[in-house]
């Protein structure tokens, strides 16, 4: 099953005031993220900004503002909720090792982004918390450019927040080297997983991630199955056929 | 024999079939050569510079008239004996220029950069519009138009700054000496967390550089992906300024300390011989001001008069 207007959703809220329409010059504030939104036939105005967190308490930021021009809009304005377009490096508070033939499941969350849609057309995408960027890869030349984001890597449901505006994933790793696997950064594929939600928290696609004894490479698979009582928010942003890809150790931890 | 004679001669020896022989082959090779640019410019090739995609096309068209003018009966080893001696010839009369071509296939060769890249040579900074026989065409920040030629990138030093995905800043600050290093490094480090194209890894460094006069040189360097470095550049700059204001640090402004020797200096009756021994050695702070304003007593400015 999938999210659309007509169906009643176990979304959180606000999310599921949102998913059904946005009255017309409604502020909403999402997280870190405000939007302001006013609409005629042919003709939609969006501003939005990002508090910035400055001696750690969070203060508006600049406010940008766009105008879109459309074709006689059928429908009024809807707010999804998606995973980011970028991977997520997410790095443990504390140092994090994985002992030989050992496995763990860690809970990871990363912020939601917030799809804003009139009819079939997609006005913009904005993080509800706008992360910093960072860079994974081996060295300054080959890597790719990620969104850096912090975690407690907790190992159980009872420890995490509740928040509507993060997604939680579950990844199990299995270490089959001979050395200890250190987890001082984990990159988190966001664009290929799905975002699901069973009413009380958003999910995506698990993943389980198995580091060979050559010790060079990784086994990432992307589980296919929703969450228990989870439906399906959003699909993948860029879907991987069969789920599974190898990747150096190096492109998921570091 | 006139050359009226040769010609007639000439067209009297030739069969027909062979002029239409060669005059297809000419035609085969304009076609070949046109699709052969035509299938570069498009798919995986698009990237290569011009003067790659018409080097091969030229080759092409280049075989196809050597086979017209065989087929025309033409001895093709005096041909290019001929042509040899030509090209010496050419040769001295435009080193230059042949020093530009041969720089052109080695800049080609090198792959060092590619159009839509910016580089900068000398004090030209730039995206490359083409690389051409001659000369690279480059387009200015402030919208000039810039030819270098390829002798010149092959001698001189070429900067490519969009080999790479991400770029580094390096901010020079100076700090008063009585700011507080460990208080400046923390606040320069806060600014980089919380700007969000500032990249959180590569760490951003803080580095003291050194003491320099009525100041500490510190380096900050931070990253940004290509696309984002101006923004960082031209953003980081303010927010470092109000960060440093808010936190009361202090950047330096250049001061001049001037000392006055004893003679100018007003004796003290309570000062004893060996005090207004030592103002003498020392010196005897006065006033500092703002480089450049030098303060003067009034009976300095007497004297000057």
């Amino acid at each position: 099953m999938t999210l659309s207007s007509e169906v009643k959703t176990p979304l959180l809220a606000p999310w599921s005031e949102l998913a059904g329409g946005v009255a017309v010059g409604t502020v909403l504030e999402l997280d870190r993220l405000t939007l302001s939104l006013r609409h005629n036939a042919d003709e939609c105005w969006l501003q939005y900004n990002h508090a910035t967190e400055r001696d750690g308490a969070p203060q508006p930021g600049a406010a940008q503002s766009v105008r879109f021009l459309l074709r006689a809009a059928d429908g009024s304005i809807r707010i999804t909720p998606q995973l980011a377009d970028r991977p997520v490096v997410t790095r443990p508070l504390t140092s994090t090792e994985l002992l030989p033939r050992e496995s763990a499941t860690l809970l990871v969350s990363t912020a939601l982004w917030a799809r804003v849609e009139v009819g079939a057309q997609t006005l913009a995408e904005l993080p509800t918390l706008r992360p910093s960027d960072t860079w994974f890869g081996a060295n300054t030349r080959e890597g790719e450019l990620c969104y850096a984001s912090h975690t407690r890597a907790r190992l159980h449901m009872d420890n995490l927040q509740i928040s509507p505006f993060r997604a939680i994933t579950p990844i199990t790793i299995r270490n089959d080297g001979e050395d200890n696997l250190k987890l001082e950064r984990i990159n988190v594929p966001v664009p290929h997983l799905t975002l699901y939600c069973d009413g009380t928290r958003f999910w995506t696609s698990a993943l389980s991630v198995t580091r060979s004894e050559n010790l060079a490479t990784a086994k990432l698979h992307i589980e296919a199955d929703p969450p228990p009582r989870a439906i399906t928010v959003a699909p993948p942003r860029r879907p991987i056929r069969g789920g599974v890809f190898d990747r150096a150790v190096e492109l998921l931890f570091a | 024999m006139s050359s009226g004679d040769t010609v007639h001669q000439l067209f009297t020896t030739l069969a027909w079939d062979d002029l239409l022989r060669a005059a297809l082959l000419l035609i085969a090779g304009l076609i070949l050569s046109r699709l052969y640019m035509r299938l570069m410019r498009r798919g995986v090739f698009d990237h290569m510079p011009r003067f790659g995609r018409q080097l091969g096309g030229w080759i092409i068209f280049g075989l196809f008239v050597t086979a017209a003018l065989h087929q025309l009966g033409f001895n093709i080893g005096v041909l290019l004996g001929a042509a040899g001696v030509l090209s010496v010839a050419l040769g001295f009369a435009a080193q230059t220029s042949a020093a530009n071509i041969i720089s052109g296939l080695f800049v080609l060769g090198e792959r060092s950069f590619q159009v839509g890249d910016v580089i900068q040579v000398g004090n030209n900074t730039g995206e490359v519009l083409s690389v051409d026989m001659l000369s690279v065409k480059l387009r200015t920040y402030d919208n000039r138009y810039v030819r270098i030629p390829n002798e010149t990138i092959i001698k001189s030093d070429v900067v490519n700054l969009s080999k790479f995905p991400i770029r580094r800043f390096d901010l020079q600050i100076s700090l008063a000496y009585q700011s507080d290093i460990s208080k400046a490094r923390e606040v320069l480090l806060q600014v980089a967390a919380i700007n969000p194209i500032c990249l959180e890894e590569p760490h951003p460094l803080v580095i003291l550089q050194g003491f320099a006069e009525g100041k500490v040189d510190i380096q900050f360097s931070v990253w940004a992906s290509r696309e984002n470095y101006f923004e960082l550049r031209n953003g980081i700059q303010e927010q470092i300024k109000l960060a440093f204001d808010a936190a009361g640090l202090e950047l330096p402004t250049p001061q001049r300390t001037i000392y006055l020797k004893s003679e100018t200096a007003t004796p003290n009756p309570k000062a004893g011989p060996t005090q207004h021994k030592d103002e003498s050695a020392m010196g005897n702070q006065r006033e500092t001001t703002p480089a450049g304003t030098q303060a003067q007593t009034p009976s300095e400015i007497a004297n000057h008069v």
